[in-house]
């Protein structure tokens, strides 16, 4: 059992007994994580927010049912994602609650630039398939291996890497006029926003 | 002078697209950061006060003080409210509402109309039974940006919503009578000094 593993298992162990900064600190060290899986499917960091908030109180309530809490990233990982499709389904809801919360407020130095650099890759995340941009989201905001990665999603490491390079493939295409070396060629507007 | 040589070579510049991901995603997602164990924290402290509730009695229960309060209105009201619309002969059946002007009568104290602190009241209360009772709650929190405590730590103010509302059917009528009861809170998320 890895150094992590054991750390989630201990933390398991004493928020089963109702610590419940045990579990805060589980919450702490997978935050991450269920972040990058929340975004990855809703496509709206608030959104992505309040499913992982949702997520956290979920799995507080249920992790009697964690049979092993070694596993405690798994399991979490489709609490969170579960969550996330429903909150998908709900979306005119959501969109709703989303219009009205505007839960992070726009930074005073916030640019027209960096938001449209925010909405073209949106744009780009949401032509991917599911699985594909939580392999994105998981790598690029967690630093999360392939081989991580493809435990949570059911995937090998070697299908994770080939999703990768393809979703890499795609992006480079569509966020071109915002790389260096292709500002240049930068032309036309924002074909449609994320997910959300 | 002797230089000092690396111990490996370094890494190679990271590519634009991979740095431009790690930076926006970073950008949109950092700010969430830590909010679910505050928030996981504050809530469950104040839970405290049930820690043996069941799930659906937990989900309900800021229900039972607030169906309480609604059930008496509707036992009192209605009588109340039938007594003072006026009513023309002229008048279309369906009644649209209630003349605001209306002179309210004093109403003689009947087992219809107990006054609300009568052991009559008492009785009527306890024998109201609810049908169909439903409990939702929506809510919405909006970050209002950094504030500075007394201390001088910094600190986010979070702006919480809170609409409870409670849906259930008078057995006596059938009719659907919803409570919503609107609450807010200033929550302050302080950062620890570093």
């Amino acid at each position: 059992m890895g150094d992590v593993a054991a750390a989630s298992s201990e933390l398991v162990r004493r928020a089963l007994s109702g610590d419940r900064h045990a579990f805060a600190r589980l919450i702490a060290d997978h935050e991450r994580q269920a972040l990058a899986t929340a975004y990855g499917v809703v496509g709206c960091a608030a959104t992505a927010a309040d499913v992982v908030q949702d997520a956290m109180f979920r799995a507080w309530q249920r992790l009697a049912e964690l049979d092993d809490g070694a596993r405690f990233g798994p399991w979490l990982f489709r609490i969170v994602r579960n969550l996330a499709v429903d909150t998908l389904r709900r979306a005119p809801r959501a969109r709703l609650d989303l219009d009205r919360l505007a839960i992070v407020p726009v930074p005073a130095d916030d640019s027209a630039e960096r938001n449209e650099t925010r909405e073209r890759l949106n744009a780009a995340l949401a032509e991917l398939d599911e699985t594909t941009r939580l392999a994105v989201t998981l790598r690029y905001y967690d630093n999360l291996p392939s081989k991580e990665i493809g435990e949570l999603v059911g995937l090998s490491a070697a299908a994770v890497d080939m999703r990768l390079s393809r979703a890499r493939g795609l992006l480079r295409e569509k966020l071109s006029c915002l790389l260096p070396s292709d500002a240049v060629t930068c032309a036309g507007g924002l074909g449609h926003g994320g997910a959300m | 002078m002797s230089e000092r040589l690396s111990p490996s070579t370094p890494e190679p510049p990271l590519d634009p697209l991979d740095q431009l991901l790690h930076e926006q995603l970073a950008q949109q997602l950092n700010p969430h950061v830590g909010r679910a164990a505050q928030a996981f924290l504050r809530d469950t402290a104040a839970r405290d006060a049930a820690p043996t509730a069941s799930t659906r009695t937990m989900r309900l229960w800021w229900a039972a003080p607030l169906l309480a309060v609604a059930a008496a209105i509707a036992i009192f009201a209605g009588p109340l409210l039938r007594f003072t619309a006026p009513r023309s002969v002229d008048a279309p059946s369906v009644a649209s509402g209630i003349a605001p002007s209306v002179a309210r009568p004093q109403l003689p104290v009947t087992p219809d109309n107990p006054t609300p602190d009568s052991p009559a009241a008492d009785a009527v209360l306890a024998s109201y039974d609810p049908q169909d009772v439903e409990g939702v709650v929506r809510w919405a929190s909006r970050d209002e940006g950094m504030v500075w405590l007394d201390d001088e730590t910094p600190a986010r103010k979070i702006r919480r919503q809170r609409w409870e509302t409670v849906e259930w059917t008078d057995p006596r009528d059938s009719s659907r009578i919803a409570v919503s009861v609107p609450r807010e809170e200033i929550v302050l998320v302080s950062f620890p000094k570093l």
